[in-house]
């Protein structure tokens, strides 16, 4: 019984003071998002660079839950959405690293926040398509999500973890479900 | 000063009793690599019933407490990621066996996953299992509901705290990982298939 009050202690201590440092899980694709892909009959495409936005409020590549950081499974969250992109048109075949055309992108905000009852994550990017050099499409999109919550940490800490790919994945559908995204990826 | 006492003995009670923590069990899809082999030219289906993906399982998890997840629908992806690697064109189907739908999307065979889950733990002091183990069973039938092809399989996958501390679910993610990956691999090798 000792024991167990003693390990109650360490996760109450824990819960309130969750400063510790986590990572992210890494980036799953999104079937359904493949599957818009796949359904469009697009050119081949290559993943080019994804940078942040220098003048953005908060730096998006510092996360923080409860005073710990998240920390990226791929060394940024610019890496973390160039990850995205890049299983999600390799899980449609269209991923061709010497094609003409390329999306890259930049990526405006992202933010996560668990929140006590309600958690959130927020994420804004602007994504442009080059068809050799030329600049055939560019617009910026976010997407949020939330999720309950809980004021203990060791609830609402994984499950802000856990969240945070679902809302990536709802922000590369936003793009895909842009007619303007997918006529400039169209096949010649 | 009552508030400050009510919220510590929730959370220590939170703590130390009974609930049911919650876990992912999806595994890493990237390590799913698709196999050498040009994907089969064959529209397929696979069918999970809402039912099915709506049930959240509750297993053991260490000093007494509890895990829970969702098996049908966290291991779906890895499903479509498996027939996405294998053949050309992958699809959910409401039936696995509505012929003339079937018929009408040219779907040449309905893959139906029937998972079950274990866990434990051999931790005293924190509730993430450190041993969980998948099995399925997935059966293939062709357009007329005539069964081509079973394939049972497990996995388990062991985790010591140094990893959990960073993920919850990873031994559960790696039994499901070398399960799916196997399934893959049989999948690839039934001639039947293809």
């Amino acid at each position: 019984m000792i024991h167990r009050l003693l390990a109650g202690g360490i996760l109450a201590a824990c819960a309130l003071n969750a400063g510790c440092a986590t990572v992210a899980p890494k980036y799953n694709t999104d079937f359904d998002n493949v599957g818009k892909l796949r359904s469009a009959s697009l050119a081949p495409t290559r993943i080019g660079s994804i940078t942040k936005d220098p003048g953005a409020k908060h730096d998006v590549d510092a996360l923080t839950l409860r005073g710990g950081t998240l920390q990226s499974p791929y060394g940024s969250y610019t890496a973390y959405l160039r990850e995205a992109l890049q299983q999600e048109f390799e899980g449609a075949r269209l991923l061709d690293p010497s094609s003409q055309l390329e999306v890259s992108g930049v990526l405006l905000q992202n933010d996560i926040d668990p929140g006590m009852s309600t958690g959130s994550a927020t994420a804004a990017a602007r994504l442009s398509i080059r068809r050799g050099g030329t600049v055939v499409y560019e617009d910026a999109k976010s997407a949020r999500i939330e999720w309950d919550s809980s004021f203990v940490g060791a609830i609402a800490i994984p499950k802000a973890n856990e969240n945070y790919p679902k809302m990536l994945q709802k922000l590369l559908g936003e793009f895909y479900a842009d007619p303007k995204f997918l006529a400039a990826l169209k096949k010649d | 000063m009552n508030a400050l006492r009510g919220c510590a003995v929730a959370l220590l009670a939170s703590s130390l009793f009974g609930c049911a923590h919650q876990i992912v069990i999806t595994p890493e899809l990237r390590s799913i690599e698709r196999p050498a082999a040009a994907p089969t030219d064959k529209k397929v289906g696979y069918y999970i019933s809402s039912a099915d993906r709506a049930a959240r399982v509750t297993t053991a998890g260490g000093g007494g407490d509890k895990v829970s997840y969702y098996p049908y629908k966290e291991l779906e992806p890895a499903l479509q990621k498996v027939l996405f690697n294998v053949f050309k064109e992958v699809q959910s189907v409401d039936s696995p066996s509505d012929a003339a739908y079937l018929a009408q999307h040219g779907i040449a065979y309905v893959f139906v996953p029937v998972i079950k889950t274990g866990s434990s733990s051999s931790g005293v002091f924190t509730w993430m299992p450190t041993h969980f183990e998948v099995s399925l069973t997935c059966t293939a039938y062709d357009s007329n509901g005539a069964q081509i092809w079973k394939q049972q399989l497990s996995g388990s996958g062991e985790s010591e705290f140094s990893e959990l501390k960073g993920d919850f679910s990873a031994a559960a993610r790696k039994a499901s990982l070398k399960v799916f990956r196997d399934l893959q691999s049989a999948v690839s090798a039934a001639p039947e298939l293809h």
